[in-house]
């Protein structure tokens, strides 16, 4: 039934272009994706494929808030329409959802991509459209530097979680031996080089780098390479499933060291891999930490968090609470709260504008969001978490941002 | 040089520089061009090479590395030499040479700087001749080896060849140019400086002066239409010369007429300029009259007036003159209609004009100078508003021209008359009431924001009474509006005078400086009180309007009787703008309507309470001093070595029949707020004076009686006068007598107040400095007054031991004063260690609670009996 009536505008929108009479909207209308009544937002993510579960879970997380709003009554009278796309984690497939959502669904602006080769394909795209881009699900450098002036990040760079596992191993723990196991792609090399910066600024250097191929499980030569270093600590960046591997095929040669990986990991995914599929030595696992970008989904003491929890609960009574979902939660709160800022009469100029002035806005979570006009980092900082029995990784701490530039 | 030179020799430098430029900038873009084109496609290719292939590098690979080199290689056989790749230590892990390496190729550098991209450079060998590519193989931000690629030489200059050639072929035609250039200059340039030529040596003779003479040059060019204008310019010279002569005349008579035209209407614009100045009207005729007297060209003497007639017509006022013997300043200020040459202009309107001192001159005076008039009648629509009266020499024959412009003088100066006329009126219908002529509510609220700013600044205090007639409205119904009005009328007048009278009392006490009076409008009057001591003067200013409103007023022999009621607000107690300040006082004033009318109330409720209290009090006073229900305590003072009483100090009681014993403190300042010190202080002089003598007559041996004396008391110079008086009257021996004054009263007015104790002094009482040490006081002031005694304030003898800096002050001060030999006296003593501190460091007398409080005189008189020493074992 809905639907239809959508088909049946259409046409009839189509009708009244070609009559040359189509009703015109001077505030609305002249903006993409605002209508009297709407505000549509794109994204394209991994909602099927491999990758689904960070795709969908961040997706829920932005809607379960989305939702809550428009139910409120939306923004200045409009409500948020998010158009979502699956992109598999594929880049082709990003490039071409990005450009059918700026192209025919004339989107307000960008929001939830998900992932590092498929976001930084669409760089160009963005700076060309002059389309706001919020909320990527990566920590990837080349999408903050050099400046893009119209892509908004939330959660803080793969730079800092490799410097704050750098600061663990090396500071804290006083470990001299760092190697790093990768994703032979973008991604890889993204943390790696996190990693490398990091170990330079304490005249450092890995002890050896191993890798894997993407989307395989070929771990077995990465754990001999790296065995063979003597490493104290590795630093594993790719996915859940070949990481837990890694972990096991290291632990089934008698090596045992620290293991770290960050938050793209899907610290969920990764905990049920560790402690169910690869069956790892419980006494290990206070050996493996995940960064995160975010503060823990479990917790009661945070407002932010429980308000998360409550919505999660009412929108999607199926999920449990996660990292990703909430960290879409938070770029939801963060997309609201500068459309709300923006005004009635919405442009991608004034909410733009609006998201720069955003200065320590309070999302619950006891540290605020604050950009500037050249500083499009929103969150900074990172928590440290290890798995448990139960597979769910539970916080060890947290460490504030250093100047790591 | 001559010009075909100079025009052959730029034609050459020019072309030479476009074939310079040409030629260097072809070989710039050829070089930047051949670099361009490696980077766009044989550096991104080696790039991706070195990231497709950085792991097999790391991991030595050496399999891997040759498939993709090879395969690589063959698909650019054209134009790559070779691929080499090499580890991070520099060792050769593949190539695609079949055989060796030439030598030359291995000594390639292989470090890269940090974000060096690539290197480019050529490489040249009996064989063959690269550019050889080299890229860094990274993991991250880490070197792990190298990837060089050849690209052959002849491949590279192929990609840019058609545009060497190009180049080189421009440099022909350049030069080709060059020499038809240089053969079509010479004959060029020829052609235009031989015409050249022959025009100069035209123009000389045109400049000679031989005009009749014509050139031949027929070109059908701007060389010919040259030589034509030259031609019809010498022939137009020839007529226009002889024409000019005759048209010189003519123009020097015109000329004469506009100069004096010109001057008279620049004489009037000036004038109105004047006009615009934002000066007085006085001002502006005595600037005006000045400017008509420095016009050289009307047969004008330097002295004249400007006179106006004002509200009284039929009177000119003189308001300007220039240079006018003295006598006739005085005698001339009022001119009546008729009188002398100006009164007949203003009489009959016209211009009068004398050539000599006749009949029409009715003021003379010794030493009257020879001279003639013109007075100019100022009018404005047939009515004369003054007279210009200009002198002229004797003999001087009357000029139209003069007249016409004098009149035209006289216009200008009406206009600026009715203008300033207008504008007076105008600013007065906007700030004054028409009926009362008092000032109207914009020009009140104007005043009252001024002195509030004032106000606040110097924190002073401001009123403002808002009055309304009781009833007015009634008689305004029954005895008409015009009775009202009078009524009004006569009120305002009544305030005015009332003011006027308070204002001048005021001054007297410096209590208030200043009352302003508006009417608001229908029956509603405010007054603005500026800059009072306290807000008791409002309600007495308020008190003293209300019994003179209620005064019987006849009008038109009806007699009516009206009362008011007044509201006051204050600024700066609770107010703090003008407009809240008149709402509140209007609030008031409701208030004293509701109460019962023919009343005042201010604004606010404890202020009321306040106020009565206080005016109670004055009254109080006042009858107090009637009724004598002050009385005199005594406390003696004694000298600390022998502890024997040397002196008392006469202090003032007030005993209220219903309120019992009224602390000094809370009577004094009233007292002399009010002025009542005055007769209070010397009703205290009398009284001490009178005692002492009776104790003297009683036998007792004789001491000092000190009495205080008030600031206010000395700002009337009566004081000398009093004192001796009682003096006289008591028959006491001014030797007995001692006055304290206080710092703050020298500083009022120092050199009056030191002749004035110089006065004092001779007359051979003694002088005490009260409350030592609070004020400003320092050593040059205390010897410069003729003091016998100071007196250290109680509040440092308070602390004495407790406190070392008030061990330290009054040791100072003791000190000091026995420096300057005078005498020390120390009240407030209370106990046995303040008295043991005092007497250790030579303090010469005590008075304090230790020894005694203050007595009634009968007591005292006990005292003396006994001969009370020091009660205090030492």
């Amino acid at each position: 039934m809905g639907k239809r009536i959508l088909t049946a505008l259409i046409i009839g929108q189509t009708a009244l272009y070609i009559c040359g009479c189509v009703p015109e909207n001077k505030n609305v209308g002249k903006t993409p994706g605002i209508t009297d009544t709407e505000i549509i937002i794109g994204s394209s993510s991994a909602l099927g494929g491999h990758a689904s579960f960070l795709g969908t879970q961040t997706i829920h997380g932005s809607l379960a808030y989305v939702n809550e709003i428009n139910e409120q009554g939306g923004i200045h009278g409009r409500k948020i329409r998010v158009i979502t796309y699956d992109d598999q984690y594929d880049p082709p497939k990003t490039v071409t959802n990005t450009q059918r959502l700026i192209k025919y669904d004339k989107v307000f602006a960008l929001f939830d991509y998900v992932g590092t080769p498929t976001s930084v394909k669409i760089i160009d795209i963005v700076q060309e459209a002059g389309i706001p881009a919020l909320g990527f699900f990566t920590g990837a450098e080349a999408l903050r530097t050099p400046y893009r002036p119209y892509m908004f990040h939330v959660r803080d760079s793969y730079y800092s979680e490799a410097e704050g596992s750098v600061a663990y191993f090396v500071d804290m723990l006083g470990l001299k031996k760092i190697a790093v196991m990768y994703q032979e792609d973008d991604f890889g090399l993204a943390v790696l080089t996190g990693v490398q910066l990091a170990l330079e600024r304490r005249n450092m250097e890995t002890i050896a780098t191993a890798t894997y191929i993407r989307g395989t499980m070929d771990v077995e030569e990465a754990v001999q390479t790296i065995k063979k270093s003597g490493a104290e600590a590795v630093v594993m960046v790719g996915t859940y499933s070949p990481l837990a591997k890694f972990i096991k095929k290291s632990h089934d040669a008698g090596f045992t060291p620290y293991f770290h990986t960050v938050s793209f990991v899907g610290s969920e995914a990764f905990g049920k891999e560790i402690v169910e599929t690869q069956k790892i030595n419980p006494a290990q696992h206070d050996k493996i930490i995940v960064t995160q970008v975010v503060p823990c989904p479990f917790s009661d003491h945070l407002a932010g968090v429980r308000e998360y929890q409550k919505l999660i609960k009412k929108y999607y009574p199926n999920d449990k609470p996660n990292f990703v979902a909430l960290e879409g939660f938070i770029n939801a709160k963060v997309l609201v709260k500068a459309l709300r800022d923006a005004g009635r009469d919405l442009t991608r100029g004034k909410f733009i504008a609006a998201l720069e002035s955003l200065q320590n806005y309070d999302i619950g979570i006891d540290k605020g969001i604050t950009y500037g006009a050249l500083d499009h980092q929103g969150l900074e900082g990172i928590y440290y978490s290890k798995v448990t029995k139960q597979g769910i990784f539970r916080f060890s701490g947290h460490n504030e941002k250093k100047d790591i530039k | 040089m001559n010009l075909t030179f100079k025009t052959i020799l730029s034609f050459i430098l020019i072309i030479v520089l476009v074939a310079a430029a040409n030629i260097y900038s072809t070989s710039y873009v050829l070089r930047n061009l051949q670099e361009e084109r490696l980077k766009t496609s044989e550096v991104l290719f080696a790039k991706s090479l070195s990231k497709r292939l950085f792991r097999a590098v790391i991991d030595q690979r050496i399999n891997k590395i040759t498939d993709v080199l090879f395969e690589e290689k063959g698909l650019r056989e054209e134009k790559i030499e070779y691929i080499m790749v090499v580890d991070k230590k520099g060792h050769l892990l593949a190539h695609t040479y079949l055989n060796n390496i030439p030598g030359k190729f291995l000594k390639i550098e292989n470090a890269f700087a940090k974000k060096e991209e690539y290197r480019l450079e050529k490489i040249e060998d009996r064989e063959l001749s690269v550019y050889n590519i080299a890229v860094p193989v990274m993991e991250g931000i880490k070197q792990v080896g190298a990837i060089h690629v050849g690209i052959r030489s002849d491949y590279v200059e192929n990609i840019v060849t058609p545009t060497k050639t190009a180049s080189h072929f421009s440099l022909i035609i350049t030069l080709i140019i060059t020499l038809i250039a240089v053969v079509i200059a010479i004959p060029l340039s020829r052609t235009i400086t031989n015409p050249l030529v022959r025009l100069k040596n035209f123009a000389e003779k045109i400049s000679r002066g031989e005009l009749e003479t014509q050139i031949d040059i027929k070109t059908r060019d701007e060389i010919g239409d040259l030589a034509g204008a030259f031609n019809k310019m010498s022939t137009d010279m020839h007529k226009t010369i002889s024409s000019l002569d005759q048209e010189i005349s003519e123009r020097k008579k015109a000329e004469d007429e506009i100069k004096s035209n010109y001057q008279v209407q620049s004489v009037l614009s000036k004038l109105l300029n004047i006009s615009l100045q934002e000066i007085s009207l006085e001002e502006q005729l005595k600037i005006i009259l000045e400017h008509i007297l420095s016009i050289s060209w009307v047969s004008l003497v330097s002295k004249g007036a400007i006179f106006l007639v004002e509200d009284d017509a039929g009177v000119l006022v003189m308001k300007a003159q220039h240079e006018l013997a003295a006598p006739l300043l005085k005698s001339c200020a009022r001119v009546p209609f008729g009188r002398c040459m100006c009164g007949r202009a203003a009489a009959s309107g016209e211009i009068e004009f004398a050539d000599r001192i006749d009949e029409r001159h009715d003021t003379r005076y010794d030493g009257i100078a020879p001279h003639g008039h013109y007075c100019v009648p100022i009018m404005h629509e047939g009515k004369v508003l003054g007279i210009i009266n200009l002198y002229v020499k004797e003999g001087h024959k009357r000029d139209q021209r003069e007249e016409r412009f004098l009149w035209a003088v006289a216009d200008v100066l009406a206009g600026i008359i009715r203008h300033k006329q207008a504008e007076k009126q105008i600013k007065y219908l906007a700030y004054y009431d028409d009926l009362t002529g008092l000032p109207n509510r914009v020009l009140f609220k104007d005043r009252v924001e001024n002195s509030l700013k004032e106000t606040q600044r110097y924190n002073g205090l401001i009123a403002v009474l808002f009055l309304d007639l009781d009833n007015f409205k009634k008689i305004n119904d029954t005895l008409g509006h015009r009775m009202g009005d009078l009524m009004l009328k006569e009120v305002a007048m009544r305030l005015k005078t009332c003011l006027r009278e308070s204002d001048t009392i005021a001054r007297k006490n410096e209590n208030l400086s200043e009352s302003i009076l508006a009417r608001l409008g229908g029956d509603e009057f405010t007054v603005l009180l500026i800059n009072i001591g306290h807000i008791e003067d409002a309600a007495k200013v308020s008190q003293r309007i209300l019994e003179v409103i209620s005064q019987p007023i006849t009008l038109d022999s009806h007699e009516v009787i009206i009362t008011a009621s007044i509201g006051i607000s204050t600024c700066c107690i609770e107010e703090e703008n003008v407009d809240s300040l008149l709402k509140h006082a209007d609030t008031a004033m409701y208030k004293a309507k509701k109460d019962g009318k023919n009343n005042y109330k201010f604004f606010n409720q404890s202020m009321n309470a306040a106020v009565m209290r206080r005016l109670d009090l004055e009254n109080k006073l006042r009858k107090a001093y009637i009724n004598r229900e002050f009385m005199l305590y005594y406390q003696p003072q004694f000298e600390i070595v022998t502890g024997k009483i040397v002196g008392m100090e006469a202090l003032i009681r007030w005993q209220h029949p219903e309120m019992g014993m009224v602390p000094p403190m809370e009577f004094i300042p009233l007292a002399e707020e009010t002025g009542l010190i005055v007769p209070i202080g010397e009703w205290v002089l009398n009284a001490a004076c009178t005692q002492n003598k009776a104790w003297q007559d009683e036998g007792y041996l004789p001491i000092k009686l000190s009495v205080n004396l008030s600031s206010q008391q000395f700002k009337n110079n009566d004081i000398i006068k009093t004192i001796s008086k009682v003096l006289k009257d008591t028959c006491m021996d001014p030797r007995y007598l001692v006055l304290e004054i206080t710092e703050s009263i020298i500083m009022q007015n120092k050199e009056k107040t030191i002749s004035m104790l110089n006065t004092l002094n001779t007359m051979g009482l003694s002088l005490a400095m009260d409350d030592f040490g609070t004020g400003y006081s320092s050593l040059s002031y205390l010897k410069r007054f003729p003091l016998d005694v100071v007196k250290i304030d109680r509040s440092f003898i308070k602390d004495v031991t407790g406190s070392k800096e008030d061990a330290a002050i009054v040791k100072a001060i003791i000190a000091m004063v026995h420096s300057l030999e005078l005498k020390v006296i120390a009240e407030g003593v209370e106990t046995e260690q303040q008295l043991n501190f005092l007497l250790e460091h030579g303090c010469d007398e005590v008075q304090g609670y230790l020894f005694s409080r203050p007595l009634p005189s009968k007591d005292v008189s006990n005292l003396l009996r006994k001969g009370l020493v020091l009660p205090v074992p030492r």
